[in-house]
């Protein structure tokens, strides 16, 4: 019978040993254990339990080791915190309503090139620009050129060009693709984000930053009528910098690029010019590599002068914490004034680690003084163990001026 | 947590918590964790710093003590704080942070043994106890001198004991007594209902029980 009952308080006897059964239960278990002195004995061996299991051993983490997770961990977050942003900028290209007007100042900026380049170097024979296009495109006997290759791409379909884009843009490599940094657009387009580039970055979230290489590569752009323009790996070299402004007749565009520069064509000899020169300008700027993201906000500065003693010891250490991490030694000394020695409990000894830290990077006398104190203060307290350990050895490690 | 391997074969050196943590000690750890969390929510990375320095031994304990091969010890922790402060916009702040974070660090776990599991074994798991060297196992520094003989043959006895467990029974009992985890975090953390909590605790505590009276025979 009794047997039975002790099999039915089962885990309550576990409930009642961490003191988490509710009032009536408890007091079911304890009339049952006043009269089971089996159950009291076995009572009596959870707590054995319980000290076995605080005897066990924990895998300490070294502080060194800490400190390079910390430092990995801020490195890591900052890199994929840009990443993140890049994949935004880079979903934004790929959109029709950004690539028109890139594809379009990038025409601008081609029609200009060509005529500068014939005008530069004319063809041999003073073949007009269409001709020789033509002739190339025909499979002529014009000797093969960077020029070639131009116009025969200039003379695909649209949709083939398309194609071409996305297999470019695969090939590239990794260092000469990233589209998402070609098109600089306004600030504002790094804000905003597509469902898409949203979907897409919580899929990748723990992805590396590489990934954004790819998604680009995979994802085809629409098959804007200038989409090729912009591609990167067919921005021809720049002319020399002091390359004149092309005459009107010897700038005529060659008939690939004509049928896609409606816009352009009939504009103003000079305005042209002027298109023209913002165009590359803008061109140079965009095969420059991007200008570095901006670094994370300096963190602010802790308000900690003045505030020892009016804070409470937890937002006190906090702000020592803190500071000691942007490297401002005084608001750390000031703050940790706000935590007291004692009692022992983790809050004062984190504000004992900080001292030690705080002293040993000071080298201060009194910084030192008060370190020790709050060692000397915690290790008296505490009960023998790891946490004493550490703080002895840190205590012993500190030189500091006598 | 049953798919973690076995815990770390002790080899480690005898560290009582020394901060049974109080009621008014868990005030201060949760105003203080509020004040850091609220700015590294806010993007403050050097707010997340403090929390990496103050819950990475935490972690650390966890996952190398409940069973994650020691090789891939250092890897799962930075993953868990990666993974939490990709997650940290979702965390509410009146939630206790420690079982959030700890429940992160199990699914890490968890996963870098499904991973494991798939991969061919060239090398010895941490499931296979006769081949986990020394050397492989986390070892925490030496004993301190004054240790004396009495702790450290509780401690032995109590490796040994604690190592025949199931890892589900390791876990409960490990996060309930060492971490000083509430039923209900309990039950976060692993992701199982509170009486289930209850139960399992019962039974590890009867095992370990018998365990170690017959490893005192």
């Amino acid at each position: 019978m009794t047997e039975e009952r002790c099999a039915k308080l089962g885990e309550r006897l576990s409930g009642y040993h961490d003191g988490r059964l509710d009032p009536a239960a408890r007091a079911e278990v304890e009339s049952h254990l006043r009269g089971c002195a089996a159950c009291r004995a076995r009572l009596e061996d959870y707590a054995a339990v319980d000290r076995a299991i605080l005897a066990l051993g924990a895998p300490a983490l070294e502080d060194r080791l800490r400190e390079e997770l910390v430092a990995f961990t801020r490195e890591t977050i900052a890199v994929r915190g840009r990443a993140t942003r890049r994949r935004r900028l880079g979903a934004r290209l790929r959109t029709p309503r950004t690539w028109i007007p890139l594809a379009a100042a990038a025409l601008v900026m081609l029609v200009v090139w060509r005529g500068a380049d014939r005008f530069m170097n004319p063809p041999p024979g003073g073949m007009s620009g269409e001709r020789a296009t033509r002739s190339m495109t025909d499979g002529g006997s014009a000797p093969p050129s960077a020029d070639e290759a131009f116009a025969k791409r200039q003379a695909l379909p649209a949709a083939d060009s398309a194609f071409r884009l996305k297999l470019d843009m695969k090939e590239a490599p990794v260092g000469a693709s990233s589209p998402p940094d070609l098109g600089g657009p306004p600030p504002k387009n790094g804000l905003e984000r597509d469902s898409n580039a949203r979907a897409r970055e919580e899929s990748e979230a723990a992805a590396p930053p590489i990934d954004q290489d790819r998604a680009a590569g995979l994802s085809p752009p629409a098959p804007a009528p200038g989409a090729p323009a912009v591609r990167a790996d067919d921005t021809p070299t720049p002319p020399p910098a002091s390359e004149p402004t092309p005459p009107l007749d010897q700038a005529a565009p060659p008939a690939g690029i004509e049928s896609m520069s409606q816009p352009a064509a009939p504009a103003e000899p000079q305005a042209k010019a002027a298109a023209g020169r913002a165009a590359r300008a803008n061109l140079e700027a965009m095969s420059t590599p991007p200008p570095a993201p901006p670094p994370p906000a300096p963190p602010p500065a802790p308000a900690a002068r003045g505030v020892a003693g009016r804070l409470d010891p937890a937002a006190a250490l906090s702000i020592a914490s803190l500071a000691l991490e942007v490297g401002d030694l005084t608001g750390a000394r000031l703050a940790l004034a706000g935590v007291p020695l004692l009692p022992a409990d983790t809050l004062t000894t984190r504000a004992a680690e900080l001292a030690l830290v705080l002293a040993a990077r000071t080298g201060d006398s009194t910084d030192c003084k008060n370190a020790r104190e709050r060692a000397d203060a915690l290790t008296a307290a505490l009960p023998s163990g790891a946490t004493v350990d550490s703080l002895r050895a840190r205590r012993a490690a500190l030189t500091c001026p006598p | 947590m049953g798919n973690l391997g076995p815990a770390g074969e002790g080899g480690v050196s005898a560290t009582p918590p020394t901060l049974p943590p109080g009621p008014e000690q868990r005030a201060a750890e949760a105003a203080l964790d509020a004040t850091w969390i609220a700015r590294a929510q806010a993007g403050d990375g050097t707010a997340f710093d403090a929390l990496v320095r103050t819950y990475a031994p935490l972690v650390h304990r966890v996952i190398g003590r409940l069973g994650a091969d020691p090789d891939d010890c250092a890897d799962l922790v930075q993953e868990t704080f990666l993974k939490a402060w990709q997650g940290l916009a979702r965390f509410t702040p009146e939630a206790p942070f420690r079982p959030w974070l700890l429940t992160i660090a199990i699914n890490c776990g968890r996963d870098a043994g499904r991973r494991r599991r798939r991969r061919p074994r060239t090398e010895p798991f941490a499931e296979d106890r006769e081949s986990a060297t020394p050397d492989r196992v986390l070892r925490a520094p030496d004993p301190t001198p004054d240790a004396h003989a009495e702790g450290e043959d509780l401690r032995e006895r109590a490796e040994r004991a604690f190592d025949r467990l199931s890892p589900d029974a390791r876990a409960v009992l490990w996060l309930r007594v060492r971490e000083d985890l509430s039923y209900d975090e309990i039950a976060v953390v692993l992701g199982v209902p509170r009486g289930t909590v209850m139960s399992r605790l019962a039974r590890a505590r009867e095992a370990l029980r018998i365990h170690l009276a017959e490893d005192g025979e």
